[in-house]
């Protein structure tokens, strides 16, 4: 899966500043006027910020954070930032939009159960995942999906047809050109603080993070980090981002019976995982907060 | 030859899975199929593990009934749900020679293989690693597998649990929970670990090394 190298992608999403960029006003401008970043400069005009290139204006834009003097983000429609940083120009997603990414990619699905109608799932057993969905669903699209309860405990999130464009969307950044079941990470959109959350809630949904004590004594932090998918090439992909953006090396990828496994290996990266990206779901964070408290101690 | 088809794998509600399931059989199965098997696969996260369910049935119309039985129940979040149609022949997936419930013959059983696994896993490790074992902790991860028979609603269900062996204890305890949540256990199948491969060795820390192997059995 994935199309080339990374280096190749980043390289060839940078290029895109130079086909210029007609973004829809996001909110009220508060941002300083005159910051030049590499060859792009940002000021204020009467209609919010510009963002020029060789005194051509690129895009006017309602919002934008400046993170860095190398480093600012314009906020685009439907949970999308374009960064400018001094490698160029990129679209790059929210954390609000790579975390539904994580999610549909865990624990959900874009299908089109008929020629004419599209469909997003995301079904879980745990009411704060499902929350937090919803949450991200409404930041990026101002949609609230509807909740299905099935069976004893089961809960569905559906958007059908009525969500069609929003299915595509979506599809475009994780599912696009790939067989049914099958994702990827979507590297060439992602900045450490979305890659993050992308992992978080990949991890929410279909990653375990376990404390084994009677099992395993001899090991001073018995911690199992873990992710499972059937779709293997996708694991390999967090993997790579795992060692690229955070630098978590230490892992190895086996074949289960029915799903194959990353498994974090070294403690250090252990710690690393659990105390710069986490995860959502409740009893995650109590086994964090356990080897938090004996890291502390030691 | 067993015939598979997929039901459910995450597309759709899993309430059609029923329907799904009568259109299925009644699409496939053939006078020479003599059984269909429903296997629900899933993972509970909060268990850390995944797991396999199945019912059987040898009669088309009972489709719906052996769905709704092996939905009746989540233990996590469903992942795949399949249709195995099986002909004259093909090894059922709820026979193995079950042996009578008895969590403690069970526990030395698993503990059995355990010890022999980590036995021959420790030596393959240390045969690859020469003098790079000298003055390292070595410890032996693989996959085990809880396999239970259990009584529901007078049908059988067979729970195959996959997890590391390093949670053990908190395994053997959680999936005896789970599936009294399904009905009566009434048996456990551990085949004998015969032998082991060795797959990888992973650094744990600056004295611990993690040597991964997989288990074969009779």
């Amino acid at each position: 899966m994935g199309s080339g190298k990374r280096e190749w992608q980043v390289e060839k999403r940078f290029e895109q500043g130079a086909t210029g960029y007609s973004p829809e006003p996001c909110s009220e401008p508060e941002a300083p006027q005159g910051l030049g970043i590499g060859e792009y400069e940002i000021g204020l005009g009467t209609d919010g910020f510009m963002l020029r290139r060789g005194g051509e204006v690129l895009g006017t834009y309602k919002e934008v954070k400046v993170l860095s003097p190398e480093r600012a983000l314009f906020k685009l429609e439907r949970g999308m930032f374009l960064e400018v940083s001094l490698q160029g120009v990129r679209k790059t997603l929210s954390p609000e939009k790579a975390g539904m990414a994580g999610f549909i990619a865990s624990d959900g699905s874009l299908s089109r159960p008929s020629a004419k109608s599209k469909r997003m799932d995301f079904y879980s057993a745990s009411d704060e995942l499902l929350d937090k969905f919803t949450e991200f669903m409404k930041e990026v699209y101002d949609v609230a999906p509807r909740r299905h309860q099935i069976k004893n405990r089961e809960h569905f999130f559906m958007l059908d047809k009525a969500g069609k464009d929003i299915v595509e969307d979506m599809r475009e950044y994780t599912h696009k050109g790939l067989k049914k079941n099958y994702w990827e990470v979507p590297f060439d959109y992602l900045d450490k603080e979305s890659a993050r959350m992308f992992l978080k809630c990949f991890m929410s949904g279909d990653g375990h993070i376990g404390w084994y004590p009677r099992s395993h004594p001899r090991v001073k932090l018995p911690l199992q980090v873990r992710f499972c998918s059937k779709n293997t090439e996708g694991l390999e992909q967090i993997q790579q981002l795992l060692e690229e953006d955070f630098g978590i090396s230490h892992t190895s990828i086996y074949f289960g019976k029915n799903r194959s496994v990353l498994e974090i290996t070294s403690t250090e990266d252990k710690v690393k995982y659990i105390t710069e990206i986490g995860s959502f779901k409740e009893n995650h964070i109590e086994v964090i907060e356990r080897a938090s408290k004996v890291i502390r101690e030691e | 030859m067993t015939r598979t088809i997929d039901l459910w794998g995450g597309d759709g509600l899993l309430g059609e899975v029923q329907e799904r399931g009568k259109i299925a059989v009644g699409k496939f199965w053939t006078n020479r199929t003599v059984k269909g098997c429903v296997e629900l696969q899933g993972f509970s996260s909060d268990r850390g593990y995944d797991y396999s369910l199945y019912g059987s049935f040898d009669n088309q119309r009972k489709v719906a009934d052996v769905i709704d039985n092996i939905l009746g129940v989540l233990l996590g979040d469903p992942k795949w749900v399949g249709l195995h149609l099986l002909e004259k022949g093909d090894r059922s997936l709820l026979d193995e020679p079950w042996a009578e419930h008895d969590p403690q013959k069970l526990r030395k059983q698993i503990g059995s293989n355990d010890k022999k696994a980590n036995e021959l896993g420790l030596e393959l490790a240390r045969e690859r690693l020469g003098n790079k074992a000298i003055g390292k902790d070595i410890y032996v991860e693989y996959e085990i597998k809880v396999d239970y028979l259990i009584q529901c609603n007078n049908e059988e269900l067979r729970l195959q649990v996959f997890a590391l062996n390093d949670s053990i204890d908190e395994t053997l305890e959680n999936a005896s929970e789970d599936a009294q949540q399904l009905g009566k256990i009434i048996g456990y199948h551990v085949p004998e670990v015969k032998g082991v491969e060795l797959v990888d060795v992973a650094d744990v820390d600056e004295s611990t090394l993690m040597a991964r192997i997989k288990t074969s059995t009779e």
